[in-house]
């Protein structure tokens, strides 16, 4: 007869009721400072943390097994869910994949305009960040302001798409539509006003005293930690790393605008905080210096590739051989060359890389994702343990952790 | 017979306290929202003002659900309880010149007694509650009300030390322009404690939301969570009129005296904690326990002194 305990899950075994004076806290799925759907067993000596585990999985929706079964455009919208606070990075992550396996060049315009989206796609990132860990600190007034202001962002980027949160907008090969009219005019209302509300936010929380407490020597992540957990991203510069894929192996027109890298060797919590801010900052100076370089290109928006992108829709739409290819591309897909490939794009969040495999069929063969949050909430094992409950919060909200990308 | 049922159900019993909840949570919204820079409710009667009064009948008719394995009788007297305790204030508080329903020489005494209990009655819920964050939130509750009670009890002492007298009454005769600037290091004091007492922002440690689900208050759900919330702004109005009584001159006005100026002084207070509350995220438990222990209880002592000098040098040669 089978052992049947031999078969349950871990933490199904732990056994809730002891007589030592530990408590086990289930803290999550459903909790308010989650972040979506972690789970984390905190074994407390009273408020203290002596233990923690996180378990993930909770919103696990087999993208990478999807991806098998679904020709490459296809699988671009499912990318949208991963990182939902700032899909056009994932987006454009795959798409670049793809590109690579396919050696297309973009149109200088598409790059124009993705570097826009990722950007955009940054500060929204950023601003949910502030805002969300401001509420888990209890500074409700700070979640509203950057709510304000990541609201503005999304009505351009719905004015651009037609999407607020799932935007699909980058396709392979290039951008599906040119900025419309208004959008440079709204985006350079938007930057003018971007350092005032970003001293605002500094004004509310820097000089108060209470957020210091909260944020100076809490969390604190070592260099060695960060790298040997793998940390990616903001996590990684706040602890001494000047580590930018954006500078390092510069993707679409990264090396011709200028922005700084801020970085700091303190690794707590205010560090984190820090350079998110100045993140959003270094954005901004990026998409000021796009704005120009915009109106120098010329109105060309996918790649010229016949055997893998469908012609324009006028093409479509007037020529024989642009119609049979627009048929099969969509009925088929497109097949390309057998080959593996790995590409790493900075998102917000970190390094967010994408593996495929082709073995030459119209579905990868094998495509994995590389997600920052994913090792992000792994350091909480070793970050957590000698902390209150309090900056467990506040932990969980630096780290800047989204679920639909833990869990993909 | 008819003047005590007068005060017990109408003024300043049970329709003022729910006139008072309604309207205050009203108010709490709508300047809340102004501080956040949004509307806040809009939809319901004029200016969103129906919004509360349909919230709280919407919680009075739901079903209030009484936990596994929690004594149901612990858990629902709780909430009745501290409701009452929250009441009793209002009948020492004199709200007008000679409108008073107890005019006792204890007045004091009982007001800071009856505001000390309530967070032992808060505990009760959240340590009959069943429930792990319940626990933690009413084990908070305990820590913080017994390191900012004796700050505030402290504090709410010094027009006593004063005037010579715990009679409410006779406290509001005497103060004046002069008496308010020597007590205003006890108001500041008062205030203070007042914010870890009511577990406001940045005290709302308790309650927290974000850490422990609300704490006490998880569990609580329909009439029950009602009663909870009735008593949570029954004891803003106890503590605001203590505070406005003690040090502001109560019902006192500039050209006449009126409890229309009780009331815009309590407005006041509580308008200062709401801007407290939009401008401060929240500190931990273990910071609010050194800053009550290492500043609040000394400070308290220091101010007890300071007004003992004061009334040796200004009010014992009159």
């Amino acid at each position: 007869m089978q052992d049947t305990n031999r078969l349950r899950p871990f933490f199904e075994n732990i056994a809730f009721d002891r007589d030592d004076n530990e408590v086990i806290l289930n803290f999550g799925p459903q909790h308010p400072s989650a972040h979506g759907q972690l789970r984390l067993m905190l074994h407390l000596q009273q408020e203290q943390i002596v233990k923690a585990h996180p378990d993930v999985g909770y919103l696990h929706r087999g993208m990478e097994k999807m991806a098998e079964n679904m020709i490459y455009n296809e699988f671009l919208p499912t990318t949208d869910r991963m990182d939902y606070i700032a899909s056009s990075s994932n987006n454009y992550g795959f798409a670049l994949a793809v590109e690579k396996l396919l050696d297309l060049e973009v149109p200088r315009r598409a790059k124009v305009i993705r570097m826009m989206l990722l950007e955009t796609n940054r500060l929204m990132s950023h601003l949910f960040w502030l805002a969300t860990t401001a509420l888990d600190i209890g500074a409700m007034t700070v979640f509203l302001y950057a709510f304000r202001e990541r609201e503005y962002l999304m009505d351009l980027i719905e004015d651009y798409c037609g999407a607020r949160l799932t935007h699909a907008a980058i396709r392979i090969g290039g951008v599906p539509l040119d900025l419309q009219d208004t959008f440079i005019a709204d985006l350079k209302k938007f930057l003018e006003k971007l350092p005032a509300n970003i001293k605002d936010y500094e004004d509310l929380l820097d000089t108060n005293r209470i957020w210091l407490m909260r944020m100076e020597n809490v969390g604190v992540i070592s260099t060695d930690m960060a790298l040997s957990w793998g940390c990616t991203g903001p996590m990684l510069r706040a602890s001494g790393v000047e580590w930018d894929i954006r500078k390092e192996e510069p993707y679409e027109l990264y090396d011709e605008v200028d922005f700084d890298i801020p970085v700091s060797d303190k690794g707590d919590n205010y560090a984190r905080y820090k350079v998110y801010m100045e993140e959003m900052r270094q954005s901004a100076r990026i998409l000021d210096q796009l704005i120009p370089m915009y109106y120098e290109t010329t109105p060309e928006l996918m790649a010229h590739a016949p055997k893998y992108i469908s012609g324009s829709k006028l093409d479509i739409m007037t020529q024989n051989y642009s119609l049979m290819q627009h048929f099969v591309l969509v009925t088929q897909g497109m097949r390309p060359p057998v080959g593996e490939v790995y590409v790493a794009t900075e998102s917000p969040k970190g390094e967010l890389g994408f593996y495929i495999n082709s073995q030459g069929g119209p579905y990868p063969y094998k495509l994995k994702l590389r997600a920052p949050s994913f090792w992000h909430t792994g350091i909480l094992t070793d970050l957590l343990p000698g902390h209150y409950i309090p900056d467990v919060v506040s932990i969980i909200g630096t780290t800047n952790i989204v679920f639909g990308e833990v869990d993909r | 017979m008819i003047d005590t049922l007068f005060s017990a159900f109408v003024f300043p019993g049970l329709l003022y306290v729910l006139v008072w909840t309604v309207g205050l949570f009203w108010f709490f919204r709508k300047f809340m929202a102004a501080l956040h820079k949004r509307v806040g409710p809009s939809f319901n009667g004029k200016a969103g003002s129906y919004q509360t009064l349909f919230d709280l009948s919407k919680l009075l008719t739901k079903e209030s659900i009484t936990p596994d394995g929690v004594n149901p009788y612990l858990f629902s007297i709780m909430p009745l309880l501290a409701v009452i305790i929250a009441m009793l204030p209002a009948a020492f508080i004199p709200w007008m010149d000679g409108l008073v329903v107890v005019d006792s020489d204890y007045g004091l005494l009982a007001l800071v007694i009856l505001i000390g209990i309530e967070p032992f009655l808060l505990f009760l819920t959240g340590f009959g509650s069943n429930n792990k964050y319940s626990f933690l939130g009413g084990v908070r509750i305990l820590t913080q009300s017994i390191s900012m009670e004796t700050a505030f009890f402290l504090s709410a002492l010094s027009p006593a030390l004063l005037f010579g007298t715990m009679n409410l009454t006779q406290i509001v005769e005497q103060s004046s322009w002069f008496s308010f600037l020597i007590l205003f290091p006890g108001l500041a004091m008062y205030f203070v404690a007042l914010l870890g007492l009511l577990e406001q922002p940045p005290f709302n440690i308790p309650d927290a939301e974000q850490e422990i689900v609300y704490g006490f208050y998880t569990e609580y759900s329909g009439t029950n969570y009602f009663l909870l919330k009735l008593a949570e702004f029954a004891e803003f109005m106890a503590v605001f009129a203590g505070a406005t009584a003690l040090f502001l001159g109560a019902y006192k006005g500039i050209f006449f005296d009126s409890y229309f100026f009780f009331f815009m002084k309590m407005l006041g207070i509580a308008m200062l904690m709401m801007t407290i509350r939009a401008a401060t995220p929240r500190i931990t438990l273990a910071q609010m326990l050194s800053f009550s222990w290492k500043y609040m209880v000394p400070l308290a002592l220091l101010n007890l002194a300071w007004v003992l000098f004061a009334k040796s040098l200004w009010f014992m040669g009159a």
